[in-house]
């Protein structure tokens, strides 16, 4: 008993530093806890912030009207129509867009503008009994690559440099899925339109076409990708300038 | 002197064996240094997740606030006109927790109309308006002079693209022409 009584004092301090050592525990639990608290939910409000973006965007898109005249703007033009209903008039014709390819293209693009700096995108129309691409249009952006000044070798800066607008001849939607999925976490929109489609007797069939906007954050996709999407640049926008229509 | 062949102590010798005691606390006053350092170090942490917790519900409220106010003005991403548009906004007054102004910003809709950004210094003059009829709405008493700034608190700004209608009386002319309803939210 004595002896007991006599080590009263380190049995006390041995109890302390257990006590220390689960409150550490529960603490530093508390703390992470804390710290991570929210963090999915609010990605999930982010991402269904992007993705009502998308959808707005869309449906903004399929709303708008153009001029019907080259040249005139919406506000002096002397006639104007819906710009899907000049979509459907220029696919009518031959299966294909043609007059409204650059229209519906600068429509797209002022529409995505004030997102350009951050996300890329792809908007394409699909004919899904054809199996067949009316429309393609893809933005991306060509990010500039350089090491850190002074840094170590695997330290690298990445600059935006050019955005490009291209139009796309994908061989089937395989690419466009590789796409999306090379591009990591995307916001997508998708609608059902109908398109009237005209032979050569005049009569006339209404292909389903899917319209589909998806954004991401910048990624460069490189060069199988981009050669499997079959792409010719419609438009390029430098970093610090003005955006230009190559000459074909 | 022994019993049971053992030392039994006397007086002198347990004056020996309590050689550094200091009396019932004086005793544990080494085993408190830990204890009391891992009651603050709990009450610090305890405090901490207490304080975090409310900021992050107080900004995801905010967040969801602010996507309501955005939300309730584009409504379905078309607007009728300024018509539509402002009994958009008398349904938006309903939400007091914070702050807001919402208009609309003009996105290009042709070659060399670039779309001039958000500016928060100079966002109200830059909101779109058709005639006498600005597209804005606010909350905010206009004399208050309570205007959102970096330094505003769960300052946020979401933009959506809507479609407006316009007719013009003059020509007869309707067209659809794409937006960006911007909103501005703060406390």
């Amino acid at each position: 008993m004595t002896f007991f009584r006599n080590e009263r004092g380190q049995a006390a301090l041995t109890d302390a530093l257990y006590f220390l050592l689960i409150v550490s525990t529960l603490s530093t639990f508390l703390f992470f806890f804390a710290a991570n608290y929210g963090l999915v939910v609010q990605q999930k409000v982010v991402n269904q912030y992007w993705s009502e973006y998308a959808t707005g965007a869309l449906e903004t898109i399929l709303y708008s009207s153009t001029p019907r005249i080259a040249g005139q703007t919406l506000e002096n033009s002397e006639e104007v129509d819906y710009l899907l209903a000049a979509v459907k008039e220029d696919f009518a014709d031959d299966g294909q867009l043609f007059e409204t390819k650059p229209i519906l293209a600068q429509n797209i693009f002022g529409i995505m503008q004030p997102l350009a700096g951050n996300f890329d995108y792809l908007f394409y129309l699909y004919l899904s009994d054809a199996k067949d691409f009316a429309y393609v249009l893809l933005y991306t952006k060509d990010p500039v690559i350089s090491p850190t000044p002074g840094g170590r070798p695997s330290e690298v800066v990445v600059t935006p440099g050019s955005a490009f607008l291209y139009f796309c001849e994908p061989e089937n939607l395989d690419a466009l899925e590789l796409l999306t999925e090379s591009v990591g976490s995307s916001a997508q929109s998708s609608a059902r339109i109908q398109l009237v489609s005209l032979d050569e007797a005049g009569n006339a069939s209404y292909p389903v076409a899917q319209a589909n906007l998806t954004m991401w954050v910048p990624t460069p996709l490189g060069d199988p990708l981009m050669d499997s999407l079959n792409c010719e640049v419609y438009k390029v926008c430098p970093a610090d300038g003005q955006c230009v229509i190559p000459a074909s | 002197m022994l019993y049971n062949g053992r030392h039994l102590l006397g007086v002198d010798g347990l004056k020996k064996m309590n050689k550094g005691f200091l009396g019932p606390i004086g005793d544990d006053l080494p085993s408190l240094i830990p204890l009391l350092f891992a009651l603050m170090m709990f009450f610090y942490v305890f405090t901490f997740t207490w304080n975090t917790f409310d900021q992050k519900g107080a900004a995801f409220n905010d967040s969801l606030e602010a996507l309501r106010v955005a939300n309730t003005l584009k409504g379905n991403n078309y607007l009728r006109g300024i018509g539509s548009f402002n009994e958009r906004c008398a349904e938006a007054q309903s939400i007091k927790r914070i702050k807001f102004i919402v208009g609309l910003l003009p996105l290009s809709t042709g070659p060399g109309q670039d779309f001039s950004g958000i500016d928060l210094e100079t966002i109200e003059d830059d909101f779109f308006e058709s005639g006498d009829e600005k597209f804005f709405c606010t909350n905010v008493p206009e004399d208050s002079g309570d205007y959102p700034g970096p330094e505003s608190v769960n300052l946020s700004i979401r933009s959506f693209p809507v479609a407006l209608e316009f007719h013009n009386k003059t020509t007869g002319m309707f067209y659809v022409r794409p937006m960006l309803l911007t909103a501005v939210t703060w406390r």
